[in-house]
């Protein structure tokens, strides 16, 4: 990304704000807060996502369905979208329509209805949201990525949550957490696509800086009690951005759900705490039966930093190299000349406090889990000794390229991008420096640094082959 | 900046002497209404340019100043409508094999040097079927548009179509289809549409992918990648004089076959008649949910902008009455149409969702049409046809094509704002009849006993029934 620098700016009480140009008839809005599924109390996972959907329900000037009917009566989309690192909504509009969505936008941040009727409403859609991706056969092994290739973190449980643990919960919790967490000072607005910079700053000063700051800490530790989640040792950074579904007004966006937590339940909304995860000592296999799925399959996780570390564009060069485009090494090998594999995706989940880099892949016909395993993790450990072209790299860095400049052609896409690199990585214009860096990445680099963090680290595989039970389960 | 600080300034104050936790710490007053809503912008109709080369090639241009990239679509008219019957899958497998070896000068390329080929351009190249056509597209910067444009003229002009690589991609096919048919939400489409149309809906199975030869697929590209019969989209900031140009280059010996085209086969949908009611439950053995559709046919030749709205309309009434995360489509399938809503539910909430939709759907499409809802439902269809075209406007065409609806998207402002409430209501209410609305549950929604309660009629079924093995 190009200039303007990309510094958000306080108002007052608290509230970030950030605007960008992109030329076209449309505005988007995005209320981004900096609070996610890492940050749910320990037994209630789910609770973010829950008052997100709370927040985008209903407010004390909007009854239930009215923001929707609002937007879409001006031509609009809305979403939510819940992380491990942030809840989110997002909305687009006709141009004409930005100071309209401005005035619902801080009404929802200022006003939310927080009430045992609307509680009742948000569990039911969060259970629904919970239930549905567990529809496709192999969303256990999704599942098993999330839940064994973090250690310690709290990105075990995913963001979506688990209904059970929140089904008695009652509305002062939630209220409590509420006002902890989703706090004006707390949160990030994103304008992007066709408006005018005076009139905008206005209207934000308008509609958001009138919105009251959250009340003292002393004020909020009353409701509370101790510390949310137990924090333990090492680093990495997570998960990739929401999977996705949508169409029309009001649709979600959500990441995989969440594994149970065996610990008992809280409803503590202290600060929360840098959170570390820790180093996997040793490698490790787990095997698992997915009854239902026809093709066996296989993952292999790799811990990675935190987003905010370094050297996360030498990993996304190499996720490139071995994994984006119809030619990359994986497919290359794999798909097409081995026909081991049906398809398979290399991923790097890059999250706040740390990360994994999944290989997954289903067998192709009359293969099993094991030795796609190993032909898939020969694979990926090979790119730290066969040479990479000038060709291949420059293949590499300009998929990356076009990836990372589509973020800025439309205004939707744009505020999307902005608002989880803010969330993600501390800092909405992390992208132009990758960019930067991906320039001087030579091939030697990249081999040098998969032979350090890949080739010798420990990596967890997971072998999910189909009908008989097979081993631990995960 | 200018900053309200005598306002803030009395609101803060305000939050610390309330304390108040019946309503949130941050409660802002004082601006209970929106502002007045601004009139609606009035859209202009899409501009294209057109040329046609000699050999019939057609080109479309949508011209994108300032666009950093460009758009390229090559659509031909295989599309899966056209599958022979009992060769249910060559239109995807012909498509397939475009990608996997094809000559460049005399020089063979094999599937990795096309693939890396298209990666280098910064996107990788996708195969599209849809059921009339089939389509490569490609993405460039404005000086690789030549290398775009070879690269498809290669892949279409001049392709392998090797016995190996039909082993392949048919290999690939087959493991596709078992994923299909394990998974709800993938097979959901398919045997909706196998319940509307029976068998004049074509559908690949094991034995009519297994039947396939490599003379089947030489026929089959031989028929339908023809220059008179193909289309080379552009959006993007060129002008129709330079992408006719490369057109020219690449595409302009591209000869028509002496051998005439000769009538494309009509696809056996065209003539075809819904299904009567009928409601099925295929049991998949997820145990985590179940995926229900409702559809009902629609009037062949109902005006896309027409069918739009009342999808519109209805998908903001049954949102609004049961509030799920419902899907919807108006689907056409050479011409013939089905209106189809979609919702995944827990096991639980099968039966009471189920008895709540059987009551609202004809209710719903029987409720007057009011000035507000017409608005609503045109503003919506604006809002999404502006939203598509910043988001992807050669797919937007390419889809319009597809359904021989290019001008009506062309002039969609125009006709969207022509349609009247009457004629909206007339649509509706001749819609989701109880004797024309079909039910499918596929998943896993319980015992059957407590659906069956809820849609009196309902019955198991198989996947031999439904998909043909």
């Amino acid at each position: 990304m190009s200039a303007p620098p990309l510094e958000p700016q306080r108002l007052p009480n608290g509230l970030l704000w950030l605007a960008r140009p992109v030329p076209g008839s449309q505005v988007a809005v995005r209320v981004v807060y900096r609070c996610g599924g890492r940050d749910d109390p320990t037994g209630r996972s789910g609770l973010s996502h829950l008052v997100l959907r709370l927040i985008a329900g209903a407010s004390r000037y909007l009854e239930p369905g009215q923001f929707h009917r609002l937007i879409a009566s001006a031509g609009g989309r809305t979403r939510i979208e819940i992380d491990e690192d942030f809840a989110a909504l997002q909305t687009v509009v006709p141009a004409p329509q930005l100071e309209r969505v401005l005035w619902a936008e801080a009404e929802r941040m200022s006003n939310p209805r927080l009430d045992p009727d609307t509680l009742a409403s948000a569990r039911q859609q969060l259970r629904q949201a919970v239930q549905e991706p567990l529809l496709n056969p192999y969303a256990r092994l999704d599942l098993a990525v999330q839940r064994h290739g973090y250690l310690t973190h709290p990105y075990q449980r995913g963001a979506l949550g688990d209904p059970e643990q929140l089904k008695d919960l009652d509305i002062d919790a939630v209220r409590a957490f509420h006002a902890a967490r989703f706090g004006c000072d707390r949160a990030l607005l994103v304008v992007t696509g066709a408006f005018d910079e005076g009139a905008l700053a206005r209207w934000v000063m308008h509609y958001f800086g009138s919105i009251r700051p959250p009340m003292p800490p002393s004020a909020v530790t009353a409701l509370t009690a101790a510390p949310a989640v137990s924090p333990t040792a090492s680093a990495t950074p997570a998960s990739g951005l929401p999977a996705s579904s949508s169409s029309g007004p009001a649709s979600v966006l959500v990441t995989p759900p969440a594994a149970a937590s065996p610990a008992s339940p809280s409803t503590s909304v202290a600060e929360p705490r840098e959170l570390r995860e820790s180093r996997r000592p040793q490698s490790q296999t787990l095997k698992l039966s997915l009854a239902q799925a026809p093709l066996p399959a296989a993952a292999l996780v790799w811990q990675v930093p935190r987003a905010d570390d370094p050297s996360l564009p030498t990993w996304q060069l190499a996720q490139a190299l071995l994994g984006l485009g119809r030619s990359g090494r994986l497919t290359d090998t794999l798909v097409d000349e081995k026909a081991l594999a049906h398809q398979l995706s290399l991923r790097l989940d890059s999250h706040r406090d740390a990360g994994l880099l999944v290989a997954q892949a289903l067998a192709a016909h009359g293969q099993t889990a094991a030795p796609l395993a190993q032909a898939l993790q020969q694979e990926v450990l090979r790119l730290a000794d066969e040479a990479i072209t000038d060709e291949e790299l420059g293949k590499a860095k300009a998929l990356l390229r076009r990836e990372t400049l589509s973020a800025e052609w439309t205004a939707d896409r744009l505020a999307r991008a902005l608002g989880t690199a803010w969330a993600v990585r501390g800092d909405a214009g992390a992208a132009a420096k990758d960019m930067a860096v991906w320039i001087k990445l030579g091939g030697a680099d990249v081999q040098q640094f998969w032979r350090r963090q890949v080739v010798q680290a420990p990596v967890l595989t997971l072998l999910a082959d189909v009908g008989a039970a097979a081993g631990v389960a995960a | 900046m200018t900053v309200d600080l005598h306002r803030r300034g009395l609101m803060l104050g305000a939050a610390i002497a309330s304390g108040s936790t019946a309503w949130p710490a941050l409660a802002q007053d004082g601006f209970d209404r929106p502002p007045e809503a601004p009139p609606l912008t009035a859209l202009p109709p899409l501009a294209i340019e057109q040329a046609r080369l000699p050999n019939g090639l057609r080109v479309i241009v949508l011209p994108m100043p300032g666009a950093p990239r460009t758009a390229i679509r090559l659509i031909g008219e295989g599309g899966w409508l056209r599958d022979p019957a009992g060769k249910e899958g060559l239109a995807e497998v012909a498509l397939s094999m475009l990608a996997q070896g094809a000559k460049r000068d005399g020089d063979e390329m094999e599937s990795a040097d096309i693939a890396y080929a298209g990666d280098l351009l910064g996107l990788p190249l996708r195969l599209a079927l849809t059921p009339s056509t089939c389509e490569l597209a490609l993405e460039a910067l404005p000086d690789q548009c030549d290398d775009a444009v070879n690269l498809m003229a290669d892949l279409t002009q001049r392709p392998l179509l090797a016995f190996e690589a039909l082993e392949h991609i048919r290999s690939r096919a087959l493991d596709a289809l078992v994923l299909r048919r394990a998974d709800a939400l993938l097979l959901a489409p398919w045997a909706a549409r196998r319940q509307c149309w029976g068998r004049a809906q074509p559908v690949q199975t094991t034995a009519s992918l297994k039947r396939l030869r490599r003379d089947d697929v030489l026929g089959f590209h031989r028929q339908y990648w023809r220059p008179e019969r193909a289309v080379l989209l552009f959006a993007g900031d060129l002008s129709l004089q330079a992408a006719r140009g490369l057109a020219e280059d690449f595409m302009g010996d591209w000869r028509v076959p002496k051998a005439p085209a000769g009538p494309t086969p009509a696809p056996a949908l065209a003539t075809a008649t819904p299904a009567a009611a009928v409601a099925q439950f295929l049991q998949l053995p997820q145990g985590q949910g179940c995926r229900l559709i409702v559809q009902t046919p629609v009037p062949r030749g109902t005006p896309p902008g027409l069918r739009e709205l009342a999808r519109t309309l209805m998908h903001q009434r049954i949102a609004a009455r049961l509030p799920w995360p419902w899907d919807s489509e108006i689907e056409s399938l050479g011409g013939a149409l089905c209106w189809r809503m979609g919702v995944t539910l827990p096991v639980a909430a099968v039966p009471e969702q189920l008895a709540r939709l059987r009551e609202q759907l004809p209710q719903l499409a029987d409720e007057p049409v009011t000035p507000e809802d017409l608005a609503l439902a045109q503003a919506l269809a604006l809002g999404d046809w502006q939203a598509q075209l910043a988001e992807a406007p050669d797919a937007l065409l390419a889809q319009a094509m597809a359904a021989g609806e290019l001008e009506a998207v062309l002039q969609w402002p125009q006709r969207v704002r022509a349609i009247s409430a009457p004629v909206l209501q007339l649509l509706m209410a001749a819609s989701w009849r109880d004797n024309r609305t079909q039910l499918l549950l596929l998943g896993d929604a319980g015992l059957p006993a407590p659906a069956q309660r809820a849609w009196p009629g309902l019955t198991l079924t198989t996947m031999r029934a439904v998909i043909g093995e």
